[in-house]
């Protein structure tokens, strides 16, 4: 039975109102977000309930837009390296790659084989603590307030490797058209060839006291059904399709950098829920730690960064370009146009949590508020990159 | 690579571009009528879409899609070139339901207007003040055969003669579209 | 004379256990994440919940626009007031019973069902919809749980014979083999199941979820408001373990040198229990809660109550 409120009756701002034309008598219009401890970030979703569950469901985005894209036109291409890192602050190296990639291209910019393996070494390590700090914030909005400790404790160390290398903590600009911006400390390598033991002997603490948990287990399974159709309709990539059953990863489908001599599995789960994409991401976590260990023993020596690469004023060639890399959420792309000045003429940046985040009005609908929390940990949102 | 994907659509310009430093395996230009049966044809097929991107030129408003497949990897750009004053391109929110907020980006950036999107609001910018932002000024604007080299053409439309000939051996090879 | 005793001796005991549990929650908290908790107040932190109680007594308290003030300032008010008459019958020793009643154990599950109803009011009162749903939640949760809870008191009451709870633990010994928990396993598993739900604690704490509903119920209260919630959380804690202990685990009595010592340290390991538990696991889904308690502990308390009756008869 549908009831229409008066004008004055309905509040809120331009979307609330929109959203809330039209309303049934049973149901309760409830804002999540901005400010929301478990949307990871300034999200804000509109929710229609009945009682507990959702009958409708409208992200609405923008709270977060800094218009990295304009951005990119007012600086050179150089200098627009730093933007990259804010985009997406959990796997900033894959920014860093992608953008850099992309600059690459358009300039027939050669990468040295040292600089290709640092570039595999820090990605790597960046994903591992992007899917550590995804873990501990999943399980936090599921009410389990112990294992972000202990995953910020692993995190510690990747995070000091990373500042060794690259000065920074978190928002890496360490990659260069050409290579990379320094090389390695003496130590490094042995202190990576350390963690990875370390880290792999976590793994089976948090499998036996965290994955296997049953309340967790009832928490994700049958938790947020997303058929690989689905997926496809809206773009998603990364740990969602794959955790849907198609194994879609963008270092194999286009290869880029030394991964095609590198050997690692696609970890793939068929069960399309929430479990499924939790144990794509646990999976990947052990993957990495396989690629790490090849890499820091494949590693040869050379330069790390090509002679000739670009000062700051560098002026690309006229052209376009797309360029792709693998990121902790999904398929990383930047669409480069040049006009053969100093400034990028347009530059697209692809965000995978744009796609990933857009089928959630769909598949939010019919459940619980407890299981839309739980939908949107497993989709993996870093907000900045939705909203660019 | 199915070369039947788009058969018996009016395409102004399809291109082999250099795949090394494109990215593309394909390149195709069409009218506004046209975006919406080659989606249907690309859906069918299985492929998925990447992202919806704008680019401001001389020539127009270029609207280009990027697709991709899960399984046959192989980049395909569909494009289509829109007038500034007046920019409307169908809608293919209705194909590829993650069109939807793809397109609403376009028009807070461009101000393109895309017919039968099902929920044209802002997206990025408030909803009260969008301003177009990625809109160059007239003077900073390139023409499109400046910037995109399309690499070796396999048809063109005479009509749409963006793209010099360069030294394409292709260039003789034109199509008349019906 | 004795009740009113009686009365300020049980406030000061809840004070300085709000005091004591502040600290032990935040202690053990931090040792369970690996990290040490409060640490720069006093040695080792044992001044913070001072501290604590002070900032909250500071704040500013202020009423939320459209709220309905009655309710709204009732809430707090009734949720601490009412956890008062539940010390009442507890044997704290052999001679510390506030007042000896041969009802301790009604008394107990009949003011515990108050705290509901300043859950209700602290939801509607907020002018909050987000303290709509947790009040709605918490309704639908305390309500579910008080029968199994009852089932499994209900059970040790009949192979004790009486309701009172002080005889309860003149009956037992003071050997572990003695306590009531030997005879009833499974009514004290459900007893401590139901009473973790009653409390609203994790992993049944969907009424306050901090990341779903930002506070629950309590979203809108800051200051003392919140500090009386908070107490009277604890002290609603106090009373299930103080219960669980006169009932279960044999009360004051012990094997060497019964008395009120070993009372207060079988309530505190029920308590250490209580808080571990809270940091170890997520919490449960609210559709799940339900099942858990329809589906597992109304039958299995029915079970257990009937085979009791039985047994107590054949016996």
């Amino acid at each position: 039975m549908k009831h229409h409120l008066s004008p004055e009756q309905i509040s809120g701002d331009f979307y609330s109102r929109r959203f809330e034309q039209g309303p049934d008598e049973d149901t309760l219009i409830l804002n999540m977000g901005p400010q929301h401890p478990s949307t990871h970030g300034v999200l804000r979703i509109i929710l229609a309930l009945d009682g507990e569950y959702i009958m409708r469901a409208e992200p609405v985005l923008g709270y977060l837009h800094r218009m990295h894209e304009a951005m990119a036109e007012h600086r050179t291409y150089l200098g627009y390296l730093p933007n990259m890192g804010r985009v997406d602050y959990l796997h900033a190296v894959a920014w860093n790659w992608a953008y850099v990639g992309a600059v690459e291209r358009l300039g027939g910019i050669e990468v040295p084989r040292r600089a290709e393996y640092i570039r595999v070494i820090t990605c790597e390590l960046n994903r591992i603590s992007s899917h550590l700090l995804w873990w501990g914030a999943y399980l936090l909005d599921l009410g389990a307030f112990t294992p972000i400790m202990y995953a910020f404790d692993d995190r510690e160390i990747i995070l000091d490797l990373l500042q060794s290398v690259s000065g920074s903590r978190l928002t890496y600009s360490f990659l260069r058209p050409g290579g990379v911006a320094f090389d390695l400390p003496d130590t490094f390598l042995d202190e990576v060839k350390a963690f990875i033991p370390h880290m792999r002997a976590r793994l089976p603490m948090y499998k036996a006291l965290v994955t296997d948990n049953t309340i967790l287990r009832h928490r994700c399974e049958e938790v947020g059904d997303l058929p690989l159709e689905m997926c496809r309709r809206y773009g998603a990539t990364g740990p969602v399709v794959r955790g849907s059953g198609m194994a879609y990863d963008v270092r194999r489908a286009e290869p880029y950098g030394v991964y095609p001599e590198l050997e690692f599995e696609i970890p793939t789960e068929n069960s399309q829920d929430a479990m499924g994409r939790y144990l794509v991401r646990m999976g990947e976590l052990e993957q990495c730690l396989n690629i790490l260990e090849q890499a820091v023993q494949a590693i040869p020596e050379g330069e790390h960064l090509i002679k000739g690469a670009p000062k700051p004023r560098w002026k690309a060639p006229v052209g376009e370009t797309y360029f792709a890399v693998e990121g902790a959420r999904g398929k990383i792309g930047v669409h480069l146009v040049s006009d053969g000045s100093s400034t990028p003429y347009r530059c697209k940046l692809r965000a995978p949590g744009f796609s990933n985040l857009s089928l959630f009005a769909e598949l939010a609908e019919g459940t619980l508020l407890a299981d839309a929390v739980s939908i949107l940990g497993s989709l993996d949102l870093v907000i900045p990159e939705i909203d660019r | 690579m199915n070369d039947d994907v788009f058969a018996g659509i009016p395409v102004l310009l399809e291109a082999r571009p250099d795949r090394n430093r494109s990215g593309l395996l394909r390149d195709l230009y069409l009218i506004p009528e046209g975006i919406v049966p080659a989606v249907e044809r690309l859906f069918a097929a299985g492929y998925h879409l990447e992202d919806i991107s704008g680019l401001d030129t001389k020539d127009g408003i270029l609207v280009s899609y990027h697709f991709d497949h899960f399984e046959k990897p192989g980049r395909i750009a569909l494009r289509v070139l829109s007038p500034h004053d007046t920019p409307k391109v169908p809608s293919i929110a209705n194909i590829f339901d993650g069109a939807q907020w793809h397109e609403r980006e376009l028009s807070d950036f461009y101000g393109v207007v895309f017919e039968g999107n099902p929920n044209p609001t802002p997206l990025l910018l408030p909803a009260t003040d969008v301003t177009t932002p990625l809109r160059k000024a007239e003077a900073s604007r390139v023409s499109l055969g400046d910037l995109i080299d399309p690499g070796e053409i396999v048809q063109m439309d005479p009509r749409f003669d963006y793209f010099a000939p360069k030294d394409n051996t292709d260039a003789e090879s034109k199509e008349a579209e019906a | 004379m004795r009740i009113v005793l009686a009365a300020v001796a049980v406030m000061a005991f809840i004070a300085a256990n709000g005091l004591v549990l502040v600290y032990m929650e935040r202690k053990i908290a931090g040792h369970i994440q690996r990290r040490p908790g409060p640490f720069e107040v006093g040695w080792h932190g044992l001044l913070q919940p001072i501290v604590d109680a002070g900032k909250l007594i500071g704040k500013q308290l202020f009423t939320p626009d459209g709220a309905d003030g009655l309710l709204y300032w009732l809430a707090p008010v009734v949720s601490f007031v009412w956890v008062l008459p539940l010390f009442i019958p507890i044997p704290f020793g052999p001679q510390l019973t506030a007042f000896e009643m041969d009802l301790g154990i009604v008394l107990i599950l009949a003011f515990s069902g108050t705290n509901l109803l300043a859950l209700c009011m602290a939801g509607w009162g907020s002018n909050n919809k987000w303290s709509l749903l947790g009040a709605a939640r918490a309704v639908a949760q305390s309500v579910a749980y008080e029968i199994p809870l009852l089932l499994a008191i209900l059970a040790v009451a009949f192979t004790s014979g009486t309701l009172d709870l002080s005889n309860t633990v003149k009956l037992q010994g003071g050997w572990p083999w003695q306590w009531n928990i030997a005879l009833q396993p499974l009514a004290f598993l459900i007893y401590f199941i139901c009473a973790l739900a009653e409390t609203n604690r994790a992993p049944f704490d969907l009424p306050e979820a901090e990341s779903e509903l930002t506070a629950g119920f309590h979203t809108e209260y800051s200051g003392m408001a919140f500090g009386l919630f908070f107490l009277a959380e604890y002290a609603n804690m106090i009373v299930v373990c103080a219960v669980a202990t006169a009932l279960f685990l044999g009360g004051w009595q012990g094997p060497v040198f019964s008395g009120v010592w070993w009372f207060l340290a079988k309530m505190y390991a029920l308590l250490f229990l209580m808080i571990w538990l809270r940091w170890t696991y997520p919490r449960v889904r609210f559709d799940q809660l339900l099942n858990i308690n329809w589906k597992w502990l109304l039958p299995l308390s029915l079970a257990n109550l009937m085979l009791t009756a039985l047994l107590t008869k054949v016996f």
